[in-house]
């Protein structure tokens, strides 16, 4: 299907979702919401994933470029860290192992019980 | 200059780089963030000089979260079966991922605000943003940390696990999706299909969890 379609689509559902929060307050951001709508539309069959599938792998196999604009305003805040960058570093670091193993661990363990 | 051309550039060129070296340390988003501050440095221009051409790339990022939900639907009967285990999974994840930063930062003497702005890091940028600056944390911070925190899931995540020992596709995905949201999620979906749909819909979750934890537990505490 044509690209430009498609991604008039995924935009059409994003922004659907934008306006919904900016209507009623919700603790979920506007693209969290538009990723919900999207389940739904593909789950009711009122979208078929044809109808997105070139744009989406486009976006879903280089997700990881859409993150460095907001990377790069590390830039104004490098004075924030006052000298705290190794313990935040050190934390984050820590944090993040500890959040992966527990999260991976207990859905293993869980699912070890539940047999 | 052309930053929006600079920075197609830099990941490709880094994204070359780590295919060549295969180390994951050279993380191409990691390298490209350093190389265009440094640029910016350099040439004494700002973060509003970088964005003329950078919002072209970040204006994107809604919709790309939103098409998380195509390999989601396609692997849609692991949650029939697994779905429940799957949650908990993100909720016990979530749980940590907030207490560990309280302690540590205690541990550390890191100050109050700083904490504050420390919690959320291990979610979706405009939640976390937002529960930063409900409980007094400063949101631009929180925005550094989160990619930080991303940055740091996507390098250590698969070497974490690979470690323990996890292989499961389904305990990867929520993993790499609690703890190091989308960033995190870019590196599923190198590793596989369903790996990446189940980090994908860990972002929201853990989105949600988190949003309803930190102020309950801040009471708490």
């Amino acid at each position: 299907m044509n690209i430009l379609k498609q991604l008039w689509i995924i935009l059409f559902v994003f922004i659907i979702g934008e306006l919904i929060v900016f209507l009623i307050p919700s603790p979920l951001p506007g693209n969290v919401v538009g990723f919900i709508i999207m389940i739904c539309l593909l789950q009711f069959k009122i979208i078929k994933s044809e109808q997105i599938e070139d744009v989406s792998n486009f976006f879903l196999n280089n997700l990881a470029i859409f993150f460095i604009p907001g990377g790069v305003g590390l830039l104004n805040v490098l004075n924030l860290f006052n000298g705290n960058i190794l313990k935040i570093i050190l934390i984050v670091v820590i944090s993040t192992i500890l959040t992966l193993l527990s999260t991976a661990g207990t859905i293993l363990l869980m699912e070890k019980l539940k047999k | 200059m052309n930053y929006f051309f600079i920075t197609i550039s830099c990941y490709l060129f880094f994204l070359f780089i780590q295919r060549k070296t295969k180390l994951s340390i050279l993380n191409p988003v990691l390298l490209s963030i350093t190389a265009i501050i440094i640029l910016l440095i350099v040439v004494g221009q700002n973060y509003d000089d970088y964005m003329y051409g950078g919002r072209l790339i970040s204006i994107f990022l809604g919709p790309a979260t939103v098409t998380l939900a195509l390999p989601l639907y396609k692997n849609r009967h692991i949650l029939k079966s697994r779905g429940i285990t799957v949650f908990i999974g993100i909720l016990t994840g979530s749980f940590v991922a907030i207490l560990s930063v309280y302690f540590l930062s205690k541990l550390f003497g890191i100050d109050k605000t700083i904490m504050l702005s420390l919690l959320p890091k291990s979610i979706t940028t405009p939640i976390g943003m937002e529960i930063s600056e409900k409980i007094g944390g400063i949101p631009a911070l929180t925005v550094a940390v989160i990619v930080i925190t991303g940055i740091t899931g996507n390098i250590l995540g698969p070497i974490v696990l690979k470690i323990f020992k996890i292989k499961d596709s389904v305990a990867i995905g929520a993993a790499l999706g609690t703890a190091s949201h989308a960033i995190g999620t870019s590196k599923a979906l190198e590793i596989g299909e369903i790996e990446g749909a189940i980090s994908g819909l860990s972002i929201g979750i853990a989105g949600l969890i988190t949003s309803l934890l930190i102020p309950l537990l801040l009471l708490l505490l």
